[in-house]
């Protein structure tokens, strides 16, 4: 009941909204308007993985390009 | 339920074709039928009699295993006939007049002989009274709730009222000692006939009996006893096998707190499930190949499974065990109680699951005659005096009520009294099969749940089943429970509640604000130490400048390791008029973790003070330091003689989305975590509190009680500095001296303060006992862990009416504070946690399952928060980010995330959430609830200790024991002997593993939390070194022991052996409570051998009475 990704074996997406931001999702829910898949089904182990190698820069995208970078 | 259906209730059409299958097995394997016992033997009880005489002398004087039950008898009836005819039945059954006296501690079965036995019924005369109905009404509720006495009798009571001349009523009362529902049955046949019989004249007209219920409780012995025939002995293997492993107590959400004792106070509601429904399950049944017994039972341990989250789910039922031709017209207790066990795991389909049910539920039927007394004796549920034991709940299907053999000139029918008042149980469902609709009785515990829950419940099954129904190759996660309005309720809540948020505002902003329309306003007290807004300010000012000077901007990481001070609040408003983000730190913290956090934070710049550094050694090392004693002393020199020494420089200002401040809190892992809060998240924490507390209005004076490190700081200075109020600083040994807080609270006039609740706690307690008030308070907020009801009211008595007192509630990531608690709650137990109540504007609370699904009102799931105040996520620690910080599946803002908090918590059904903790490991052995992290975290505290996990597992004889893991610290090579000799001067000796075995590594998953299921069997440890003969203490010490080893037949070597452990059980308890009368004088209530389970204990409590004078 903690987690949705309790279960290590289920499988698991990486969505990124707008704003380049990162969340982990279970491959059995819908996903939530404003998100895309970027990456899976795959195990949640890979799936953290990828978020670690791909989201280098925890800024929102806007605040980046309003930063002038 | 009715009373004539309640007579049926043993009686289902599966377990009838069960019976049907199994009596004709039974009739080939049976060698022999039961006849009647030797002369001269001693009458027994039978094992289930045996039971509920314990039960009985346990809790005496109640009335949960009454069997009323109420005919009405519809035309004129002859009072001395029924009379006759009902001492007639008395003479039959054996069973209506014997009596179970206590001798030295046994039961003593005495029957009475026919010929000297006196019987009489009451009869009440209630011809001509206007009230008449009204009247037997209430002596049916009166008669229902009396209890029996079992020693004495009569254990058939039968009132006979007469109403009018042409309606009688006749109360029939039984404990369940002499009965089961089938007794009911044949009692109203028999009464039916006799009186027929009696009323022309005539004798008896009933075949004698062939055996009486003693003849069979003397067969069932000889069958069941120990070393008994194969094919028994076969029975309870069986059961053994299936109640090994650890057996799981179902654990419903209730309404309010469990009694340490079960009570039976119950109340019975009636629903009807749909043709739809009905008409679908048993077209799933039919496909399934499985009754519709089999079909419900998957149902409603798929309904328990969802309120629960238990993946192994008990539900009892009872069966008719009258499957022998000569037990069928006995009165006596015969049925028979069975404990199916469902598998729930994996989350399988509806039909998965009706498979597995049937496959489980025929292999239990087979082995329907093991006496339930044997099953618990056999499998020795842990002792847990709040719960029946195996099963919690049960589950029975019976036929809809078949016509009773009117007597001539009488129609017979059932007669509602006040229906049910007792439960057995937590919960019961009973269903009754009317055709093209199931009617369904829920009894249930009312210590336990509220009447609406159980509706709520009820409309749970039936959408769930309905589910099912549709399709059943869904996953049970995936079947519907929530009412399309009961999902918006859940959803919507008060989760549209906002306030704005102008965009680029930030609280310092709002600081200057204040600057400049009350420059002389006091904005910090400390002490003597008054700090007007114009000199914080202007000590801002400086430090900003100092910061920009040195390139701090957006994005910025500011450290500040200094006390609580005027200086330091001035720091930290300098941080964000500098343009960046501060990250506290307390000086008092070991320096690893400031150096830790110095570095995980990428910390530019350190503030601090010379004094700081001088007593945090190794602090500032490869940090730049900034020391704002050296700032300010200067920047005062420089104002004085040179207003612009420092020359404004060109900055960029933060947006909302820029960062504001770091804060770190302990992991899961070990690692500590830094949240990342942004401005705009501050806002609108900041404008959510400013609405709900009347900030700038109504308070003004705000106590900062909080932890420089901790982020209730920044909502103590931000609530007072942007709304012109003054924050009064108060240290931490003021805090935890409950006299100078309150003279402090008093001098300062204080009117909002957000304490923990064991400084309320201090507070409470010396304000009282000083006859004091805490009159100045407009707001007391009370928060960041549980507290307690009583905690709650004993405060409320201590302020003026109009003080609010609220339950705050909040998570770092999500700034601070996320919900306030404030409703009163009269009816919520003195022991029940305050709830957290609902969320602050901006802000929006979830609790869902694990399919991220609202669950329904009152039942467990995680919460989830939603809304304007979330954090940027974990600094350094983008994969947690992504798996806190999720897609929000319910908001109507693309992209928005929600952040799953990790607690367990409800909605209550007045829409407050309660949180009830973290989700826990707790474990349950020999009834003592045991948080394993509790003894792997003491473990692992052992100098010597690396690392130590603890788990449950089955020694070899497949007892369930502690098996604790140790990973030393590298050079180290502990003794495990000496490790459990110190677990045992840390913890209750319950909680001490029976073994520790040392591990080079203790196996981690990936996700890097212990791998459990990886861990090895444990290695043996020498038993007596592990538990020293230690000897007795005192003489009833040893004098308890005696007695202990001469009722168990085993030897009591230590005072902390168990009772239970040593094989104790009920009647021995009994046999030791008359051992013990007998060599101390002292009569102890039976329940305190069940609660004081060693010998030290137990002879604790035996000083303690003789000590009492009676």
């Amino acid at each position: 009941m903690a987690n949705p990704f309790d279960d290590e074996e289920g499988a698991c997406l990486v969505l990124v909204n707008d704003e380049n931001q990162h969340s982990l999702w279970p491959a059995f829910s819908a996903v939530p308007a404003g998100w895309k898949v970027v990456y899976g089904e795959e195990t949640r182990k890979n799936c953290l993985e990828y978020v670690s190698a791909h989201w280098t820069d925890m800024r929102p995208a806007s605040l980046i390009r309003a930063m002038g970078e | 339920m009715s009373d004539t259906s309640e007579r049926l209730r043993e009686q289902s059409p599966a377990q009838n074709a069960l019976h049907t299958r199994r009596l004709e097995e039974r009739t080939a394997a049976a060698p022999g039928g039961i006849t009647r016992r030797p002369a001269g033997t001693g009458a027994p009880l039978s094992f289930a009699q045996q039971r509920l005489w314990f039960l009985d002398q346990f809790g005496s004087g109640n009335a949960a295993y009454n069997m009323p039950y109420s005919l009405r008898l519809s035309g004129p009836v002859d009072l001395d006939t029924a009379v006759r005819a009902f001492q007639a039945l008395v003479r039959r059954h054996e069973t209506l007049r014997t009596t179970y006296p206590s001798v030295d501690g046994e039961p003593a079965l005495t029957i009475a002989p026919v010929d000297t036995h006196v019987w009489e019924p009451r009869v009440v005369d209630l011809r001509g009274a206007d009230d008449a109905e009204e009247q037997a009404r209430r002596l049916a509720a009166q008669d229902a709730r009396a209890p029996f006495d079992l020693g004495r009798g009569p254990l058939l009571r039968v009132t006979l009222v007469a109403l009018t001349e042409r309606e009688t009523v006749a109360l029939i009362n039984l404990h369940r000692i002499v009965a089961d529902d089938c007794s009911m049955t044949v009692l109203t046949d028999e009464f039916c006939h006799l009186y027929d019989a009696f009323r022309t004249g005539g004798a008896d007209p009933l075949p004698p009996l062939p055996v009486q219920y003693a003849d069979y409780a003397h067969w069932q012995r000889e069958q069941f006893t120990d070393g008994a025939a194969n094919r028994v002995a076969h029975g309870s293997a069986y059961w053994r096998k299936r109640f090994s492993g650890e057996l799981p107590s179902l654990r419903l959400p209730t309404d309010r707190t469990r009694p340490t004792v079960q009570t039976y106070a119950g109340r019975t509601r009636s629903f009807t499930l749909s043709a739809e429904v009905t008409a679908g399950l048993r077209e799933l049944g039919g496909a399934a190949n499985a009754t519709l017994f089999m079909t419900l039972l998957a149902g409603y341990a798929a309904l328990l499974h969802r309120y629960s989250g238990q993946d192994d789910i008990v539900v009892g039922t009872t069966v008719a065990g009258r499957h022998r031709p000569e037990t069928e017209p006995l009165v006596g207790l015969l049925a028979n109680t069975l404990a199916l066990r469902t598998d729930l795991a994996g989350d399988p389909t509806f039909r998965e699951l009706l498979a597995r049910t049937r496959q489980a539920s025929t292999a239990d039927f087979a082995h329907q005659d093991v006496p339930f007394a044997r099953v618990v004796e056999e499998v020795r549920p842990d002792r847990d005096l709040s719960r029946a034991p195996l099963f919690q709940t049960m589950l029975s299907l019976h036929d809809a009520p078949r016509p009773t053999p009117d007597p001539a000139g009488l129609r017979v029918s059932s007669f509602s009294g006040e229906g049910r008042t007792t439960a057995l149980h937590d919960l019961s469902l009973h269903v009754v099969d009317e055709g093209d609709r199931l009617r369904c009785a829920w009894e249930f515990n009312v210590d336990l749940f509220a009447d609406a829950t159980i509706e709520r419940m009820a409309a749970h099954f039936e959408r769930l089943l309905l589910g099912a129904v549709a399709d059943s190759d869904l996953p049970l996660s995936l079947l519907p429970l929530l009412s399309e309005a009961e999902r918006a309720e859940l959803l919507n809540r008060d989760n549209l509640i906002s306030v704005e948020v102008a965009p680029d505002t930030c609280v310092h902003h709002l600081f200057e604000e204040h600057v400049r329309a009350t420059p002389d306003a006091v904005a910090v007290v400390d002490g003597e130490d008054r700090v007007s807004y114009r000199e914080l300010d202007r000590r801002a000012g400086i430090i900003a400048a100092r910061l920009r000077a040195l390139g701090v901007g957006p994005e910025s990481r500011v450290g500040l390791c200094a006390p609580r001070c005027p200086d330091s609040v001035a720091a930290l408003l300098g941080v964000l008029k500098a343009g960046g983000a501060y990250v506290p730190l307390d000086p008092a913290h070991p320096v690893d973790r400031l150096r830790y956090v110095l570095s995980d934070a990428s910390v530019r710049l350190l503030l601090t003070r010379h004094d700081v550094v001088a007593s945090v050694p190794g602090l500032t090392e490869g940090v730049s330091v900034g020391y704002v004693d050296d700032w300010l002393a200067e920047g005062a020199v420089a104002t004085q003689d040179e207003p612009a020494a420092v020359p404004p420089v060109r900055h960029a200002e933060p947006n909302a989305d820029n960062l504001a401040f770091l804060v770190y809190t302990s992991g899961s892992t070990g690692r500590a975590k830094g949240a990342m809060l942004t401005h705009g998240a501050l806002m609108s924490a900041f404008r959510s509190w400013e609405r709900v507390y009347g900030l700038g209005t109504v308070v003004r004076r705000h106590l900062q009680a909080a932890n420089i490190a901790f982020d209730v700081f920044t909502g103590d200075m931000v609530r007072a500095l942007c709304s012109g109020g003054t924050l009064v600083l108060c240290h931490r040994e003021a805090l935890l001296d409950p006299a100078r807080l309150y003279t402090l609270l008093q001098r300062e006039r204080i009117d909002f303060a957000d304490l923990v609740p064991v400084v309320i706690r201090r507070l409470s307690a010396y304000v009282a006992e000083q006859g004091r008030m805490l009159d100045n308070f407009k707001v007391l907020a009370v928060g960041a862990d549980i507290w307690f009801m009583q905690d709650y009211w004993n405060l409320a008595k201590l302020c003026p009416p109009r003080t609010r007192l609220v339950n705050s509630y909040g998570v770092t990531e999500s700034t601070v504070d996320s919900s306030l608690f404030e409703t009163p709650m009269p009816e919520r137990g003195d022991e029940e946690p305050v709830p957290i109540g609902r969320p602050l504007p901006n802000t929006q609370f979830y609790v869902l399952d694990n399919r991220l699904q609202p669950v329904p009102f009152g039942v467990n799931g995680t919460l989830y928060i939603g809304g304007l105040a979330l954090a940027r996520g974990y600094v350094g620690r983008p994969e947690l980010t992504a798996e806190r910080f999720l897609a929000h599946p319910f908001s109507d803002r693309p992209g928005a995330r929600l952040y799953n908090t990790g607690d367990l918590a409800r909605v209550l059904p007045t829409g407050d959430v309660e949180v009830l903790g973290r989700v826990d490991r707790q474990v349950k052995l020999r009834g003592f609830r045991i948080e394993l992290e509790e003894v792997e975290s003491v473990l692992g505290q052992h100098p010597d200790a690396q690392d130590a996990a603890v788990i449950v597992r089955e020694d070899a004889l497949g007892e369930r024991r502690l098996a604790g893991y140790v990973e030393p610290r590298p050079g180290r090579s502990p003794d495990p002997v000496a490790l459990l000799q110190y677990l045992r001067t840390q913890l209750p000796y319950y909680m001490v593993p029976s073994t520790i075995t040392l591990l080079e590594r203790i196996p981690l998953n990936a996700n890097g939390k212990h791998d459990r299921k990886a861990l090895p069997a444990p290695a043996p440890v020498a038993d007596a070194v592990a538990r020293p003969a230690a000897g007795f203490a005192t003489a009833t010490q040893e004098r308890v022991a005696r007695i202990w080893s001469q009722a168990l037949g085993a030897d009591v070597v230590t005072a902390e052996d168990d009772f239970f452990q040593l094989g104790g059980d009920s009647l021995l308890a009994l046999r030791i409570r008359c051992a013990l009368r007998r060599a101390f004088d002292v009569d102890l209530p039976l329940i305190t051998l069940f609660a004081a389970t060693t010998v030290e204990e137990l002879a604790h409590r035996v000083d303690l009475a003789a000590s009492t004078p009676a």
